[in-house]
């Protein structure tokens, strides 16, 4: 299997491959600053008309649940705070870039998937006490980064991949590992290191299928592989592979889960697509 | 759209109506998908009952038909088959087969 720095190599000499956006950049920057303030956060985001539209949107709609409706940017931003505004533009901008091109590749499934892990990554994150669960969704929703990669930017890489996992009988992982290139997962952090994203949400994209390797980013990448694997099971969208592999053990007792517990969380994560579809359709709007 | 208890109300719910305190203030707003935090926030302020919509609007079932329902265990029985062995899986299979029940946002 290749290594990460081939992965680096071949994020770094794709053409065509998007820059992340000036203002995303800034805010990623200034929002791991532990002095920066609720008015520095805005001035950056104030300055795209088309963010701004959006965060007021998101923090008015059904998704937040806010009593009262809120209309200026500043007094959205100290109400959801520096984590929430980062995913948001984070993931809007993301979605918008890639969108829905990609050729033999479902990409409405694809998003549908990653809703499914992004639910089931706030249900966990709440499980285990982290209560950032609107900035924890996020990790789910762009924890197959690579694949948009690929399907976008690789596409003989991608209809291989696809094409061995179905002859094959094995999953979209197993199949990219059987052909010894880069994974998506690798291909996923390295386009995650370039835009700057903050170092958990990086090793969680990266050892997502391979917790054991995640070193302190344990916790992160084992919700995100556990909540992958439920919304797998309850077939929400499609993500490579009609199959599912077993879960890892490493990552099941990171997140504590018991078997017992398995129902109470994919009930919850049907509460929370309902919830959280709202959201996409809102960051989908163009 | 039902009058529910306070105590009987699950994460999920939809609001029907605005939640209102006696002298008019909102606690939460019509359409908003209650969360555990709202739900204990509301208990706290002593509301009672609440007023909650079918998620899928009137008329509509949250199930899928039978046809579809056996279209989907017959993809997780296939999906299943080579990990059901492997720790947790057949617990996670069980879990998700009476889930599969359930009708998406987006179906």
């Amino acid at each position: 299997m290749l290594l990460m720095e081939d992965a680096r190599k071949i994020i770094d000499e794709l053409e065509g491959l998007p820059t992340l956006p000036a203002v995303v950049s800034e805010l990623l920057e200034r929002a791991e600053d532990p002095n920066a303030t609720v008015g520095n956060i805005t001035e950056i985001v104030e300055n795209d008309p088309s963010l701004n539209a959006k965060i007021l949107k998101l923090v008015n709609s059904a998704f937040y649940g806010l009593p009262r409706r809120v209309s200026s940017l500043k007094t959205a931003v100290s109400i959801l705070g520096f984590n929430a505004i980062r995913n948001i533009v984070l993931a809007t901008s993301i979605f918008n870039m890639f969108g829905r091109r990609g050729v033999r590749f479902d990409s409405v499934g694809f998003w549908i998937h990653c809703l499914g892990c992004a639910v089931g990554c706030t249900t966990l994150f709440r499980r285990i006490d982290v209560t950032d669960e609107h900035s924890e969704f996020v990790y789910g929703l762009l924890h197959d980064l690579g694949k948009i990669v690929m399907a976008v930017h690789m596409e003989e890489t991608m209809a291989a991949i696809l094409k061995t996992a179905r002859t094959e009988k094995l999953t979209f992982h197993e199949a990219e590992k059987a052909l010894e290139g880069v994974t998506h997962a690798q291909l996923g952090a390295a386009l995650a290191e370039r835009w700057r994203f903050p170092e958990t949400l990086t090793n969680a994209i990266r050892y997502h299928h391979n917790v054991e390797s995640a070193g302190a980013g344990l916790t992160e990448a084992s919700v995100v592989h556990v909540s992958d694997t439920l919304a797998r099971a309850l077939q929400l969208g499609w993500c490579g592979d009609d199959l599912i592999a077993p879960v890892s053990e490493a990552a099941w007792d990171a997140v504590g889960l018991s078997t017992g517990d398995v129902g109470d969380v994919m009930d919850r994560m049907h509460s929370g697509l309902i919830a959280a579809h709202a959201f996409i359709d809102l960051i989908a709007e163009q | 759209m039902a009058e529910v208890s306070i105590h009987k109300v699950t994460p999920g719910s939809i609001l029907a109506g605005d939640v209102r305190l006696p002298g008019g203030a909102i606690l939460v707003r019509e359409g908003v998908a209650l969360t555990d935090r709202q739900i204990t926030f509301l208990k706290h302020s002593s509301i009672t009952t609440v007023f909650i919509q079918d998620q899928l609007g009137e008329g509509a079932s949250a199930e899928v038909s039978d046809a579809v329902y056996a279209e989907r265990c017959g993809r997780l029985e296939e999906m299943f088959e080579p990990v059901q062995d492997a720790p947790h899986m057949a617990a996670i299979r069980d879990a998700a087969r009476t889930r599969l029940r359930l009708r998406r946002p987006w179906e």
